[in-house]
């Protein structure tokens, strides 16, 4: 399943993190929720999401916000 | 001079010379001359040179030097084999070799060493001329084998330190104390290199070999429609932080921020020229490198962020 980690930024912009496919099939320890705690800040509240939940149509990207 | 037959007990006869016994035959016909010089023990079918008890079919002794002498006068040729100088010796001298052989077409000469029960074979050369270390079935011209520990290694050592070379677990394994570390050279020309301090040299048509920096990390990505890393090392993930704004982030920390990142990207419908930008770019000029991610965009002429399909970037250390 393509996941993808959902967080808003101080400015309240979002972030979304890709994971590298490598990275994640280099230990059985790679996982979503672990590449979360390993890239997402300190004291972010996150998401993890099906890429599907994520728009294609970045027109807006710098205006969406995460509900 | 008086030569004498006696019989001086009802067990033993002798011959002497002038008194003193020569050769002694006892009851069971066991022959002794010169009082253990050499015996004949007719009871057990052996013979002692230098003790009147021998145990096996043919026993030496001596109290220093126990061995026998071969000459061979034509080409000068000695071979002693024996006990002497505190050792157990096979030698030989003159002007040829010292062949030991097993004129087999498939059986091996097999080296032991241990003692009582767990005399132990420790190399062999097998009738191919394969020489065996640890293995009964040597494969190659020169084969070592531990099975029984995952750790081998073959060992070259000079006043300067050692290589070893072998199986570490399950790697292969060279390693050196030399203190001026590694050198792989063509017809005597040093053509890669590992210096003292871990860095990694080599040619390549430089001249010489010289530092080679590594990239230490990269990834191509898609930064438009469903952001997609195509392919990447070392980058545990990308963080899409807005349009043409992303961060990149490292699956091992870089060992510090004084790193360098280079990086291209494809131009954009509608947009004249789309740079890249990393340390602090237009569209986040606040963001500064850390050891686990680096921040990096795709920008206008006018410095706003764009969406491109091709983001390459690379990270030097």
């Amino acid at each position: 399943m393509d996941k993808r980690i959902v967080y808003t930024n101080d400015d309240g912009t979002i972030a979304i993190i890709i994971p590298s496919q490598n990275w994640l099939a280099e230990s059985e320890e790679n996982t979503i929720e672990a590449l979360a705690a390993k890239d997402v800040p300190e004291g972010k509240t996150y998401h993890i999401v099906d890429v599907s939940e994520i728009p294609t149509d970045r027109t807006f990207r710098n205006a969406w916000t995460w509900e | 001079m008086t030569v004498s037959v006696k019989a001086p007990t009802s067990t033993t006869g002798s011959i002497q010379l002038n008194g003193s016994d020569v050769l002694t035959i006892e009851s069971d016909r066991s022959v002794d001359i010169d009082s253990g010089t050499l015996y004949v023990d007719a009871t057990n079918n052996r013979v002692g040179i230098g003790t009147s008890s021998p145990a096996h079919p043919l026993q030496i002794s001596h109290a220093t030097t126990s061995r026998i002498n071969f000459s061979e006068t034509t080409n000068s040729l000695t071979l002693n084999i024996g006990q002497w100088g505190s050792k157990n010796r096979i030698e030989g001298s003159g002007g040829s070799d010292l062949i030991i052989s097993n004129y087999d077409a498939s059986n091996p000469i097999a080296f032991y060493t241990g003692s009582g029960g767990g005399n132990t074979e420790r190399m062999r050369i097998n009738a191919s001329g394969n020489v065996g270390i640890g293995t009964s079935s040597p494969g190659t011209k020169f084969h070592v084998s531990d099975t029984s520990t995952n750790t081998v290694k073959s060992r070259t050592q000079a006043s300067t330190g050692y290589v070893d070379i072998g199986m570490g677990g399950n790697s292969g394994v060279f390693d050196t104390s030399a203190s001026d570390g590694i050198r792989l050279r063509l017809s005597g020309n040093d053509a890669v290199a590992i210096d003292a301090s871990s860095n990694f040299k080599f040619n390549s048509g430089y001249g010489s070999v010289a530092n080679a920096y590594a990239c230490r990390a990269w990834v191509n990505f898609n930064g438009t429609g469903t952001v997609a890393i195509r392919d990447s090392g070392n980058v545990s993930s990308i963080t899409d932080s807005g349009v043409g704004d992303y961060r990149v982030n490292f699956s091992t920390a870089m060992p510090d921020t004084n790193y360098a990142v280079v990086g291209s990207c494809q131009g954009a419908s509608g947009t004249d020229i789309v740079d890249f930008g990393s340390f602090g770019y237009s569209a986040s000029p606040s963001v500064t490198p850390t050891t686990s991610q680096v921040a990096v965009g795709a920008f206008a002429y006018s410095g706003a962020g764009v969406d491109t399909a091709y983001v390459s970037v690379a990270v030097f250390r």
